[in-house]
């Protein structure tokens, strides 16, 4: 059983408003321009924010309905989460940091040694680089065998040839974890890259057309460009985003 | 021969209200600089309020309160059988409302810098809030709260106002550094007065040295 949610969520200037669905093994990547709450929506998903109103369940278990008073705390939804910036605890070493939430050491050993970080175990968070910590912010969420995995932006602040590193990495544990995983990103490439299904999002809901539009521009042949009445396709988008 | 016990009682009271500063310090600066609560500037103003009073108008309160006619004296009667004014417990209670703001202060800026994620980074691992502030929040503070412990300790071991009126003199129990050095001064021993300030000054420069180190470091 995967994940599943219908979130709704006042913030200022719009409201989430929003339903998903992500499989065990399958990755569903939200894709949309900053600020259209994407986080918010993983943030909801994580317990650190409550929607107005909605249903959250994951593996079988409940974990919001707002109709029958259900709330579960972040503390007891067994989920992984590598937050976009860097939020390793600074004061523990890199193997202390894997193990900070794991069933057993053992499992956060190993994946020190999948992720290929295992000779920096010694080292602290402010002595490696971006990629590194990411990896090991991967390693911390996993080793507590997560039920879900959520990535907010995970390789938004790392170069291009790490990120296409961690990329691949990511799309190999996909199929190892069996467990649904929620990813957050702006880049369209990634998110096409990346996730088994696609949902965009813009201004709190699902903006398919914004999506279509965009790959309409960005993949179209000139010749093919030319012919498509964009200011038409804007009015498409104003109407599903407003 | 000089009696040095005046000097182990400074030791000893500023020891003991740095330990207990520590815990509620700690109870009081996080709520303060993690949550927002209607009042909270009346709550800081009232922590902060003993830097303002001269000691010995905070001093003259607390004889008030813990005399054997007041509410707090007449309950520790009823409690233990005995006075409260002019003990070394006194002197405790004392110094720890004098110095609260030495420890509140430096504990609730060490805690307003600690990054918010990696507290829900804690939460989303599984981490209660008491297991988060002494796994995380804790151990990312350690400057402020060694700051905090270092100036409680120096301000408690210079205290004078505040324990000459709730303590008086009383050898042994009540009559600390500060106070046998002010007598023997009153009793033109100067040279009991220079031997207890110069052992007073190198073990305040000390703390002091390394308050200020820590405080760089923060």
């Amino acid at each position: 059983m995967g994940i599943a949610a219908k979130i709704r969520l006042p913030r200022s200037g719009f409201t989430i408003d929003l339903e998903l669905a992500c499989a065990p093994g399958k990755l569903l990547s939200l894709v949309g321009p900053s600020g259209a709450g994407k986080t918010s929506i993983l943030r909801v998903l994580a317990g650190l924010e409550k929607p107005a109103s909605g249903h959250i369940t994951c593996g079988g278990f409940t974990w919001v309905d707002t109709a029958a008073g259900v709330y579960v705390p972040p503390q007891k939804r067994r989920l992984g989460y590598v937050f976009q910036e860097f939020t390793l605890f600074p004061h523990l070493t890199i193997r202390e940091n894997a193990a900070f939430a794991a069933k057993n050491r053992q499992t956060a050993d190993e994946l020190l040694k999948r992720l290929k970080i295992w000779h920096l175990r010694g080292a602290r968070p402010d002595k490696i680089s971006g990629g590194e910590r990411q990896r090991a912010a991967i390693c911390q969420a996993l080793a507590r065998i997560p039920r879900a995995l959520l990535l907010d932006e995970p390789f938004s602040a790392l170069d291009a040839l790490t990120r296409r590193n961690l990329r691949e990495e990511l799309k190999a544990l996909k199929t190892e974890l069996n467990i649904p995983i929620i990813h957050v990103t702006h880049d369209i490439r990634e998110a096409l890259y990346l996730g088994d299904e696609v949902l965009p999002v813009v201004q709190g809901k699902a903006a398919h057309k914004w999506m279509l539009q965009f790959l309409m521009r960005d993949r179209l042949s000139p010749a093919c460009r030319g012919r498509i009445d964009w200011e038409h396709e804007e009015e498409l988008y104003q109407e599903e985003t407003a | 021969m000089i009696d040095l016990v005046p000097l182990y009682l400074s030791a000893k009271l500023a020891l003991v209200t740095t330990a207990i500063l520590l815990m509620i310090g700690a109870a009081l600066a996080y709520p303060l600089a993690m949550s927002r609560f209607a009042g909270k500037s009346l709550c800081e103003a009232f922590i902060n309020l003993p830097l303002v009073l001269p000691p010995t108008v905070l001093g003259f309160f607390l004889l008030m309160l813990m005399g054997p006619r007041a509410v707090l004296g007449r309950a520790w009667q009823a409690l233990f059988g005995s006075g409260l004014l002019f003990t070394f417990t006194a002197l405790v209670m004392a110094s720890i409302i004098y110095s609260l703001p030495f420890v509140v202060q430096p504990m609730k800026t060490a805690f307003t810098r600690i990054d918010k994620r990696l507290i829900e980074n804690a939460y989303v691992l599984g981490l209660s809030p008491l297991k988060t502030f002494f796994r995380v929040i804790l151990p990312n503070s350690l400057g402020g709260v060694a700051a905090g412990a270092i100036l409680v300790f120096l301000h408690t071991l210079g205290e004078f106002g505040v324990i000459l009126m709730v303590g008086g003199s009383m050898p042994g129990e009540t009559k600390v550094a500060s106070i046998a050095i002010y007598e023997a001064v009153e009793a033109l021993r100067y040279q009991d007065a220079w031997i207890l300030s110069a052992l007073l000054i190198p073990t305040s420069y000390i703390f002091l040295l390394v308050s200020y180190r820590v405080f760089r470091s923060e």
